[in-house]
């Protein structure tokens, strides 16, 4: 039995369809109520967890396979063993800020955002030195209270953004719900995991 | 004392796993004795220096203050160690080695992973031949029958495999480089784009189904069959498969393959293999050929072959596998007198043990704790 780390809300509701499309039988997952494991038809095991865990239960080896957020990956800095894209959940780093700010302005900015690794490398890359406040939610409030210069963030149609008068200064990278695997399981449950790596594809395209 | 805790990531270990860790360890030097190892022991503590080119994804090492204002390390492996003594010391090759004890490997903070391990190795240096990877390979097949009851799965590679692979490509390093990482690392969406743009190349098939080339040797050779394979594999891939069958003989042992492994460290140079035992989260054995290590210690490089067994990681693996028996003792109560006689009557037996109570009542007490019985010689005499 395969077991499997899906990150509960809204992943979980965009993955469900994918699943069911590929012919898994998910009415144990729909139905699934508080429960946070659920075992579909013998031959997986779904466990519901937050998506910062996921890697976590994937490194001790008490999950087989993740599925998570490429933003979740790429902060803990764990872009290994990704072996499909399901193409759902997709969205884009950014940096934005309110009309006044100016990127080039010679001074330290600071920049609030959920994902301080991600944002200390891409300032790295553009060969700044900036002061990173860690917020936990809300994000956008920061640059509209003064708490910070700009932020770095994720936005899927940009409509949050437009509605606080926040304005996109620069884009960071795509983001999208990603499947990852334990690479011991990998090896020992080769066939059940390809398995569902090329059901998933076939109806997610996730290659292209 | 409640004040005092231990870092996170490390801990302490109790006498159940140690024992078995013992059993595992004192039958391998025995092994390696009679085999012609030496043994060698190298501090804990090294430079930073020789460990600054060492890979370690999503780890970090244990670096210490400095001292004559070069910064100190913990050793997060074993090998590279040796090496220094080896281009230090003058020693004469070709040599057989193996060392054991701890190393430190920093995790992430919080994720529950152990950052020490205790570790057993060999090295053989000076040995061009493949007879030291067969060695290698017949020592860990003595250990999976010994201890393991056949279940460690055995895979090899090779190092070389890949920059090899990507010369039909013609492409720069830094390409070269992008494609590996995303190879090694398993990241296939990015993988599959980068190899998109060589879709008229002969070979693409192999590439695209490369990161799936891994499982048992008829698994492997069945799917290259199908496959355009690149010419220039083809020397790295008759080794790997010569080595395979010749485990087979070996020991009755069935390796895997994995066509599409990275060597351990950038050094390695020839055949690689790791170890690990089903529900496992990660291997317990690694190893391989790294004939150009020596490079960046001395003028000449050396061929050499080794391999480290996770000992603690095994032993914790092996708990269920080896229970320990302990058989319960009986206690003999003594006054101090008595000394001589108590130690005559324990040393003749092996479930004989002084009690250590001053009072005949603590002593009943003791027995009744661990469940063992009492001998009370002060009633005899």
């Amino acid at each position: 039995m395969l077991k499997i780390a899906l990150t509960k809300g809204r992943t979980e509701k965009q993955v469900i369809p994918l699943l069911e499309k590929s012919g898994v039988d998910c009415s144990g997952l729909l139905n699934k109520k508080r429960r946070l494991i659920v075992s579909v038809a013998d031959k997986y095991q779904f466990v519901l967890a937050k998506g910062p865990d996921v890697m976590t239960y994937l490194t001790n080896g008490a999950c087989d396979i993740g599925i998570v957020g490429s933003d979740i990956l790429e902060e803990q800095g764990r872009t290994e063993n990704q072996l499909l894209d399901l193409n759902v959940g997709k969205c884009r780093f950014i940096l934005a800020s309110t009309s006044s700010f100016d990127p080039k302005e010679e001074r330290r900015k600071v920049i609030g955002t959920k994902y301080p690794n991600i944002t200390q490398r891409y300032f790295e890359s553009i060969g700044e030195d900036v002061e990173i406040v860690k917020i936990e939610g809300s994000v956008e409030l920061a640059p509209l209270v003064g708490l910070a210069d700009a932020i770095v963030d994720l936005t899927e149609t940009g409509t949050t953004l437009k509605e606080n008068n926040l304005e996109i200064y620069a884009e960071l990278g795509p983001i999208s719900t990603r499947l990852v695997a334990n690479p011991i399981s990998l090896k020992q449950k080769k066939h059940e995991i390809f398995e569902l790596v090329d059901a998933l594809e076939n109806v997610c395209g996730g290659f292209e | 004392m409640k004040k005092f805790r231990l870092p996170p990531g490390l801990g302490d270990e109790l006498d159940e796993q140690l024992s078995i860790e013992n059993k595992v360890s004192f039958w391998m030097i025995k092994r390696l004795h009679e085999r012609g190892f030496s043994q060698i022991k190298t501090p804990l503590l090294e430079y930073f220096e020789l460990f600054e080119d060492y890979r370690m994804p999503n780890q970090k090492m244990y670096r210490l203050g400095a001292r004559d204002s070069r910064e100190l390390v913990i050793r997060p492996d074993m090998t590279l160690p040796v090496a220094r003594f080896l281009s230090t010391q003058n020693v004469k090759l070709p040599a057989k080695f193996f060392y054991i004890g701890d190393l430190y490997r920093k995790n992430r903070d919080l994720s529950g992973l152990c950052d020490q391990a205790y570790q057993l190795g060999v090295e053989l240096v000076g040995y061009a031949s493949k007879k030291a990877e067969l060695e290698c390979l017949e020592l860990l097949s003595e250990l999976n029958r010994t201890f393991l009851g056949g279940r460690l799965n055995l895979e090899l590679g090779h190092a070389k495999l890949a920059d090899e692979a990507l010369k039909v490509l013609s492409i720069d390093e830094e390409k070269t480089l992008a494609i590996k990482e995303a190879l090694f690392e398993k990241k296939l969406p990015l993988y599959f784009k980068l190899i998109e743009p060589f879709r008229s190349n002969r070979s693409y098939h192999f590439f695209k189904a490369w990161p799936r080339l891994f499982g048992s040797v008829e698994e492997v050779e069945t799917s290259l069959k199908k496959l355009e394979i690149p010419e220039t594999i083809e020397h790295s891939l008759n080794e790997v498969f010569e080595i395979a069958k010749a485990c087979e003989v070996l020991g009755g042992h069935k390796a895997n393959l994995d066509l599409s492994a990275p060597g351990p460290q950038p050094y390695y140079t020839g055949i690689v293999f790791k170890g690990y035992l089903p529900n496992a989260s990660r291997n317990v054995i690694s190893g391989g050929r790294y004939d150009r290590m020596l490079e960046s210690f001395q003028e000449e490089p050396e061929p050499a072959v080794g391999m480290g067994i996770e000992l603690s990681f095994l032993s914790e693996l092996l708990k269920e596998r080896l229970p320990r028996t302990k058989t319960l003792p009986t206690l003999v109560y003594f006054e101090k007198e008595q000394l001589k006689q108590a130690m005559d009557l324990v040393k003749n037996s092996d479930s004989l043990q002084l009690s250590l109570s001053d009072t005949l009542e603590e002593a009943m007490a003791e027995a009744k704790r661990l469940g063992s019985g009492l001998i009370d010689l002060t009633k005899e005499g």
